[in-house]
């Protein structure tokens, strides 16, 4: 390749030239190759490569509690193959599938469907699952705010370096979420600390409280500066921190905000010191106060969230509402809110968070359908709306997890056994389950079940011993997600839990 | 005795709460139920009786701090001390059309509402710091408040003494000066100047 045509600019133009170019050739309807064309073109191979690593990523982690079972979407190989063998049922040690063996759709790269959900077809070359997970370890049967795949490394203990995950969720108690510490950011957390890297204007990321119980999610900035997310607690405080219209800034001018900014760092300045803080406290506060500072006065971006009648139709059709004690919105309308405000480049990280109330004994069909339609169907929705926006798949991330442990495939059974699930879709994912269950023995009335681990070809190698060894090390989950948002080795290596852990490279195209 | 009754109700209040959650008291879903999961959430949560503080004051070992006050990051005041606060240092009651503000964005800036699951978020964020800030400017440009700071842009000791109940440190008066830098209608100053006092940490934290 010849010289860079930037040099073709003016000298004097070329600052506001880039700048330009960049801002544009940034926006997510840009195709990837036509940018990487026209920075290689206009910069050279070496800065076209740079500019594609400081791109924007859309994350969006979706924390589904209680437990969940995506027995009716992702069957598992050895179970879909021998499904006519398989004591099936609601109760014991049945397995709780309601299918017959005919009804399963062999879809390619080890993925076997249920006519739940079988609308993900189209997109399985970018969803990837995993389901031999390491366990939960919650006091009751499993049931825990962190999982060991979105903070590897989290104890009981405070041991040294590690800080508690939990002190930023509104209204957390320890029953059913445990007090974990932790060294090593949640994946939103961390997502959310790295686009303000890269575009430090950038409002902040949100959560949605939205679990029905008084079961929570815990998501964890481990000391980065700015990354802890907007707790949103309603649907009400969704629509106020996102305004239809913006009448009036908090301040009138950059100035002002600089002002009051300088002021209050120098008037708090002895607060620390009177009241015991410590020097963590005040580097926080000011590094809140600096970023307040670019909220006091901003270019306003406004949107419209409440959905019009043809977008709730899209969205809601066919999935159920939320099953729980204190309904607090759907998951479709938790899909459609983070369909929105990230393809506005409104915010670039969203968690959502929602549950069905944890159920033992009897797993009977309609929960095992409910759930498949609260899951299968808005990730469906989302991934096609997505994908209309020319260049924004690319750059999006989905993450699910089982947040607090799955199940194994019997009906009674509990997170702290089985499975725990991920499934991660985007454009830079090669899809594929990667594992497998298969039955170890019968007992009568069901079975017990063998779990088998990927190695590191994906293929389903590694079986899951009695003592649970074998199981895929959440930070190796954790790592996988992390490179495919394209997130710098050089901040991930300053923790220890996950610095030197190897991504699964055989779920991602990058 | 009317006050001793009113403790027991209150306890008992508290106590039937802990009862709620304490049983993972799960409506039954249409199918299915939550039974095994019951006795197992109640077992785990009944747990041994000497987790909790010891209630041996007879001397010997000396007890454990009841808890650990966070010393790693400031918490905000509760709302409703936050608003009391206001409102004194303000001279009006909290019925009065300056607060609209603050109460239209009472969830953003941590209030609670237990009833529909909201509970108090007293992290001190950018995102709070730009909404106090909103819900603030009114009070700062209303008539009463003015007229009970009338000297606030040459003097801020008296609404420093009301917010802070004490008198303003000299790095503190330094930084009222410099919120007024380069402004030069009075009015502006005048916003800055309350602004800055009824957003610092002396003010809203603990």
């Amino acid at each position: 390749m010849g010289k860079p045509r930037i040099h073709d600019v003016k000298p004097c133009r070329r600052r506001e030239f880039m700048k330009w170019a960049t801002a544009l050739l940034a926006a997510p309807a840009v195709p990837a190759a036509v940018r990487f064309a026209v920075n290689e073109q206009l910069f050279g191979e070496a800065k076209a490569f740079a500019a594609e690593g400081a791109l924007p990523t859309y994350f969006i982690e979706m924390n589904l509690r209680d437990q969940w079972d995506f027995g009716h979407v992702f069957v598992p190989p050895g179970l879909a193959t021998n499904m006519a063998n398989i004591m099936r049922g609601g109760s014991g040690d049945s397995c709780s599938f309601f299918f017959t063996a005919d009804q399963i759709v062999s879809a390619g790269n080890n993925f076997y469907l249920t006519p739940d959900s079988t609308m993900l077809m189209p997109h399985l070359d970018n969803i990837a699952v995993v389901e031999a997970n390491e366990l939960c370890t919650g006091a009751i049967h499993g049931h825990e705010s962190v999982n060991a795949m979105r903070s590897p490394g989290r104890t009981k203990n405070p041991d040294s370096g590690k800080s508690a995950v939990w002190m930023n969720e509104p209204g957390y108690e320890e029953q059913g979420n445990d007090f974990y510490y932790s060294s090593t950011p949640t994946p939103a957390s961390l997502h959310n600390y790295w686009q303000k890297q890269i575009t430090p204007d950038l409002i902040n990321g949100i959560t949605l409280k939205f679990i029905s119980r008084f079961h929570s999610i815990s998501h964890y900035g481990a000391g980065l500066p700015n990354s802890e997310l907007t707790r949103i607690q309603s649907v009400q405080m969704l629509y106020d921190t996102f305004p239809q219209s913006v009448e009036q800034l908090p301040l009138a001018s950059p100035e002002e905000a600089a002002l009051l900014t300088a002021a209050l760092k120098r008037a708090d300045g002895g607060f620390f010191g009177r009241h015991g803080f410590s020097e963590t406290a005040r580097a926080t506060h000011e590094a809140n106060l600096a970023e307040a500072e670019g909220r006091w006065y901003h270019t306003p971006k406004i949107i419209d969230l409440p959905f019009t009648p043809e977008e709730q139709t899209y969205w809601q059709t066919d999935v159920p509402d939320q099953v729980g004690d204190n309904k607090k919105a759907n998951i479709w309308e938790q899909a459609g809110w983070a369909f929105k405000l990230l393809s506005n480049d409104i915010i670039r990280t969203m968690a959502l968070e929602f549950d069905y109330l944890d159920v033992h004994d009897t797993r009977e069909e309609s929960v095992m359908k409910t759930m498949a339609a609260q899951s299968a169907i808005p990730l469906t929705r989302l991934i096609e709306s997505i994908k209309a926006i020319p260049g924004m798949w690319e750059r999006t991330i989905i993450a699910v997890y089982s947040a607090d442990g799955g199940r194994s495939p019997s009906a009674n059974s509990y997170g702290n056994e089985g499975k725990n699930s991920f499934v991660l879709a985007g454009g830079r994912v090669k899809g594929g389950y990667y594992g497998d269950v298969q039955v170890a023995s019968n007992t009568g009335s069901g079975h017990t079940w063998n779990y088998f681990a990927p190695d590191d070809n994906g293929a389903p190698t590694i079986q899951v011993g009695g003592d649970n060894s074998g199981r895929l090390n959440g930070a190796r989950t954790w790592r996988t997600v992390v490179k495919a948002l394209g997130i710098d080795d050089e901040v991930v290596s300053q923790f220890p839990d996950v610095a030197g852990v190897s991504p699964l490279d055989f779920m991602l195209n990058v | 005795m009317t006050m001793l009754r009113h403790h027991l109700l209150l306890a008992a209040t508290l106590g039937c709460g802990a009862c709620y959650i304490g049983n993972g008291s799960d409506p039954a879903p249409a199918s299915g139920d939550s039974a095994a999961d019951d006795a197992a959430d109640d077992a785990a949560d009944d747990g041994p009786a000497d987790d909790g503080p010891s209630s041996d004051t007879s001397g010997g070992d000396p007890l454990d701090d009841p808890f650990d006050i966070p010393v790693d990051e400031v918490q905000l005041l509760p709302f409703h001390v936050r608003v009391a606060n206001l409102s004194a240092v303000a001279g009006a009651t909290t019925d009065h059309p300056m607060f609209s503000e603050v109460f239209a964005r009472r969830y953003q800036l941590g209030d609670h509402d237990y009833a529909n699951g909201v509970a108090p978020d007293l992290r001190w964020s950018a995102q709070k710091m730009e909404t106090w800030v909103v819900a603030l400017k009114p009070i700062c440009d209303d008539p009463t408040f003015q007229a009970r700071y009338p000297t606030l842009v040459a003097d801020p000791t008296p609404l420093v003494k009301a917010a802070f109940a004490r008198e303003p440190d000299a790095e503190e008066l330094q930084a009222l000066a410099d919120v007024q830098q380069g402004i030069t209608d009075t009015a502006t100053r005048h916003r800055m100047v309350c602004l800055a006092v009824l957003t610092s940490l002396e003010f809203v934290a603990r």
